[in-house]
């Protein structure tokens, strides 16, 4: 640009970006900022429009104050990711409203971009890198403005232009992610960390897990490897052991014990046998959990799982957990075995830990378990006992209606029967532990949906599920789910299905449950939603090497350079090959042509004909700015008006060349 | 330009004379009298919308005096009826049989004053008799002279006891000019003449010498009718009609008669610039006051002017 000033079409293509680019804040940052520089750019507007006029440098220097005084007392504190994102935001902002010259609008351009890739800072959904890629093509546009000539083109043509432009990076840009290495984050700041999600707790009381049961958003996504995979009604997805109980509440032990490393190996060591033999028919899955950020530190998998990760902690009770909470999304592996067996006997305090019950209320119950203890001796017995009970009157509801303070498991079991998940399995361990049998509570999730293409299971908060571990003292701890037992369809399908059996009103919930194309609608979006997250976001080196083995066949460096050359040769040839058959077909019209050559060359001289300026008019302007083209100018213009406009129709070979050498004469 | 290849006829430099004669009655307006001069070389009627004591009348005079034609004026007013402009049959007592009186209209140049005035039975009495050079009267068709040139002048619409010209009629107008205000020189001028002794305007205006007769205007429209159209151009009249049709600004978009109208005039342009060829900038000149009357803007363009520089500005003159 021959000029230093800026045209009003780009500083309304730039003024666009910026305003796109802040507005995707308006999330994370506090109004005040927003509304602040909204007002500046909304200035700027203004002053395109010629409805206002330039703040002078007091009036600047005042606003730099107001705004440092904004951004101090709405963000705390002030030296924080938000903090810093604010500072850069209402600097720009101030920056656009003082920009004149074309070093200030490219500075902006690309302080732009840094401001939309920050949205992705707070949050890394498809939907915000989609956004922020609609942010960078205006920005990128604005950019294009400053080095074509103004006048050329329109809104439509200019965003085409860009919009090419990226196509064609596009494959490049891909080819840089997939063999680019993976470095690890250079310096961190503090992310926002107290997401608080509900979910399932360390203790249980009646009425927790009802709670979640009309909560349908993802608890976690499982996906198998190979083709063998549980029923629905083996997949419980169990997280802790709850073994304490103070009458009314389950809680887990406060201090927790590792798992043993005897036992450990041998956990491992079926696992060893097993890949080696290869039995797919056996109960035993590897698979991919990805866990929603919870909050809490445990993980969740089938029973009796065993993590290859390092890092993580095996319980006794056989759950596992990570050393720190999940505050973002988590994947793990693990390798599960439905049908392994530890049936190392209880030591006495154990035993005494689990059969404990505090005071002597719920006598009924106690009586009723003394009776079954009398009438069938064993455990198995007891249990089949129980849950023949379960299957004559109870009934399976959410709304229970409220326990009675005091002896609630009698009310349950002899007086009001109906419940959820949570009293059959706490009624169910209370009875088991005053016949003398050692029970506990397990919580998790129960079952699943697959997704739309059936390739991997999503869990959601309503799936949340509560049953009872009871000691057998051949086999271990045995899994005894009560509510199976009332509610079979609960294990078989899912709790909604059983819910509107019984006729009971989910809500809104409930209607958008029942519609299926939305549901298939939602399923598809998560669908979309996990690969994103699991080979974007979730592209990490090891990932990254399988990758390229795949796709190379290795990774050494030659092969990478290839494949880089491959891509620029796919990208390049095409583009070569539309130019240079677009100028060939414009050059139909020899006249035509030449007129192309003589606006590029008076380019080149920073003189651009406006689209509806006539030749001669375009050409006697150029030759009064241009004093020593003049003649040249006047001579070339005569001769174009009298073949394109005159009665001098024959354009010889001999006019053109004289021509050309006219317009390559032009300095 | 010097590139005149036109032989035999120093008539196109009459022209000029003729510009420069009108010019010394209407002050400061060369643009519009080169137009009115344009309009009447490319056999078209012209329609001169403005307030109330701008010259319009002024204007048609002069024109009609230099170019020494007969002239006839009417002023439009609400209970003009048609037989008062077409003429009426009256009864011969002594010939017992009927003859017709001409009404007004049979002349060379008509001036219908403020048109919008009058209802629109007589309007359309008018505008029919623009189009076919002949008007039907009980039955019998009477041809108009020749040429027949009408210069009609209306008050912008907005004004009280008015009838505007549906877009239809407008349409049989080749150019709708508009005078404006004077220029401050110009006025200062206009004003110490009619402060002299005697009414100078007036005297001058009655000193305009004939300068062209019917045979040299036939002659001339010939000429202007023969300039020459090259493709390239006619790709660029094309596209303008197009952007006509295609822009959001314009709620129709330009009829065929238009598009005629447009080269007729840009025609006329060229040859009163001594040219036997027409440019763009011909084209681009006569735009505004062809085309200003047919279109109807949308939305926030204001004037015809600004909605005309709109649509050229849109349109490339060398590509598509």
């Amino acid at each position: 640009m021959t000029d230093n000033t800026l045209s009003k079409k780009q500083l309304s293509w730039l003024s666009a970006g910026m305003f796109l680019s802040i507005a995707a804040l308006w999330l994370q940052l506090p109004w005040q900022i927003l509304i602040c520089s909204s007002f500046f750019i909304a200035w700027r507007g203004l002053l395109i429009q010629k409805k206002l006029t330039k703040p002078g440098k007091m009036l600047n220097f005042c606003l730099l104050i107001v705004s440092g005084l904004i951004l101090a007392t709405s963000i705390s504190p002030v030296i924080s990711l938000q903090g810093c994102v604010g500072f850069l935001v209402l600097m720009a902002s101030l920056k656009i409203l003082e920009s004149e010259s074309t070093r200030d609008y490219l500075l902006l351009v690309f302080l732009g971009c840094l401001i939309s890739a920050c949205l992705l800072l707070f949050s890394r959904s498809i939907l915000s890198f989609s956004y922020c890629l609609l942010t960078m093509l205006i920005l990128h546009v604005a950019l294009l403005q400053s080095f074509t000539a103004p006048a050329k083109g329109s809104r439509k043509r200019a965003l085409k232009t860009t919009s090419i432009i990226f196509l064609q990076a596009l494959p490049i840009a891909l080819t840089l992610f997939v063999v680019l290495p993976r470095i690890g984050s250079l310096w961190t700041v503090p992310l926002n960390s107290n997401v608080a999600k509900t979910g399932i707790s360390e203790s249980l009381t009646a009425g927790d897990m009802g709670r979640l049961s009309q909560d349908f958003s993802v608890a976690m996504r499982v996906t198998f490897s190979g083709e063998n995979r549980p029923e629905k009604s083996a997949m419980y997805w169990r997280a802790m052991s709850l073994a304490n109980f103070d009458g009314r509440t389950w809680s887990r032990d406060k201090q927790p014990i590792k798992l043993s490393q005897s036992a450990l190996a041998s956990l491992r060591k079926n696992q060893q046998t097993v890949t080696s033999a290869a039995a797919l028919n056996t109960q035993q899955y590897r698979y991919q959990v990805m866990l929603e950020a919870s909050g809490r530190s445990w993980l969740y998998g089938l029973n009796t799982a065993m993590s290859n990760g390092a890092k993580l902690y095996q319980w006794q009770d056989y759950s596992i957990s990570k050393p720190e909470k999940v505050l973002q999304r988590y994947q793990y592996q693990l390798w599960s075995d439905l049908n392994y067996i530890d049936n190392t006997p209880l030591s006495e305090q154990q035993w005494r830990v689990f059969t404990a019950l505090v005071g002597e209320d719920n006598s009924k119950s106690r009586a009723f378990a003394r009776q079954l203890k009398g009438q069938y001796g064993s455990a198995e017995k007891i249990v089949s006992a129980l849950a023949l009970r379960f299957n004559t009157d109870f009934i399976y509801t959410l709304a229970p209606g409220k326990s009675p303070p005091v002896n609630p498991i009698d009310d349950f079991l002899f007086t009001n029967k109906r419940g959820y998940c949570e009293h059959f399995a706490s009624a169910s361990a209370f009875v088991l532990r005053a016949a003398g049998i050692p029970a506990r509570i397990a919580t998790g999730y129960q079952g699943g949906q697959w997704s739309a293409d059936n390739k991997y299971l999503i869990v959601t908060q309503a799936q949340a599920h509560a049953w009872v571990e009871y000691w057998s003292s051949n086999k271990g701890w045995q899994r005894f789910d009560p509510t199976a037992s009332v509610a079979p369809q609960r294990i078989e399908q899912g709790s909604v299905e059983v819910l509107d059996r019984f006729n009971e009103s989910l809500g809104f919930t409930g209607v958008l449950r029942a519609n299926s194309w939305l549901r298939h609608l939602q399923l598809n979006w998560d669908g979309l939603n996990y690969q994103w997250h699991r080979w974007v976001l979730g592209y990490n080196t090891q990932i990254q090497l399988e990758v390229l083995k795949q796709l190379l066949g290795g990774f050494d460096s030659w092969r990478i350079g290839l494949l880089m050359l491959g891509v620029m040769f796919m990208v390049a040839v095409p583009a070569a090959v539309i130019g240079f058959w677009s100028s060939n077909n414009a050059s139909a019209d020899p006249l035509l042509t030449l007129i192309t050559k003589l606006e590029k060359k008076l380019f080149k001289l920073h003189f651009v004909r406006d689209k509806s300026e006539t030749i001669k008019v375009f050409l006697r302007r150029t030759a009064q700015l241009s004093a020593n083209n003049k003649q040249s100018l006047m001579a070339i213009s005569q001769r174009l008006e009298k073949h394109l406009y005159g009665q001098t129709r024959h354009f010889s070979v001999a006019d053109k060349k004289h021509l050309e050498q006219l317009i390559r004469g032009l300095k | 330009m010097s590139t005149v290849r036109i032989q035999n006829y120093s008539n196109v430099a009459v022209l000029d004379q003729i510009e420069a004669s009108v010019a010394q009655v209407l002050l400061g307006k060369q643009t519009q009298v080169k137009l009115v001069l344009c309009c009447l070389l490319a056999r078209g009627h012209l329609l001169i919308e403005d307030l109330p004591g701008m010259g319009k009348t002024t204007l048609a005079q002069a024109i009609a005096d230099v170019l020494g034609m007969r002239y006839n004026r009417i002023q439009f007013t609400s209970d003009l009826l048609p037989a008062d402009l077409l003429g009426v049959s009256i009864f011969n007592r002594q010939e017992s049989s009927f003859s017709f009186h001409q009404g007004p209209i049979f002349t060379q140049l008509l001036l219908a004053d403020e048109i919008n005035r009058t209802t629109p039975k007589t309007q359309s009495a008018l505008l029919e008799a623009m189009e076919e050079q002949q008007v039907s009267i009980e039955g019998e068709t009477r041809q108009l002279p020749e040429p027949f040139f009408v210069i009609a002048t209306q008050n912008p619409s907005s004004h009280s006891g008015t009838y505007p010209l549906p877009e239809s009629q407008l349409d049989r107008f080749l150019m709708r000019i508009e005078l404006g205000y004077p220029t401050p020189e110009a006025e200062r001028i206009m004003l110490q003449r009619l402060s002299a002794p005697v009414k100078r305007a007036q005297h001058l205006r009655n000193k305009l010498e004939i300068l062209l007769d019917i045979e040299q205007l036939n002659d001339l429209q010939r000429l202007a009718s023969q300039v020459v159209v090259s493709d390239h151009l006619l790709d660029y009249v094309q596209r303008i009609i197009q952007q006509t049709r295609e822009s959001s600004k314009v709620q129709y978009g330009l009829s065929p008669r238009g598009a005629i109208a447009l080269l007729s005039a840009a025609k006329a342009w060229a040859l009163m610039a001594h040219r036997d060829y027409l440019l763009p900038e011909d084209v681009q000149d006569v735009f505004a006051a062809v085309v200003g009357h047919r279109l109807t803007a949308t939305g926030s363009v204001s004037s015809a002017q600004a909605l005309a520089e709109h649509i050229l500005s849109k349109v490339d003159v060398v590509y598509k």
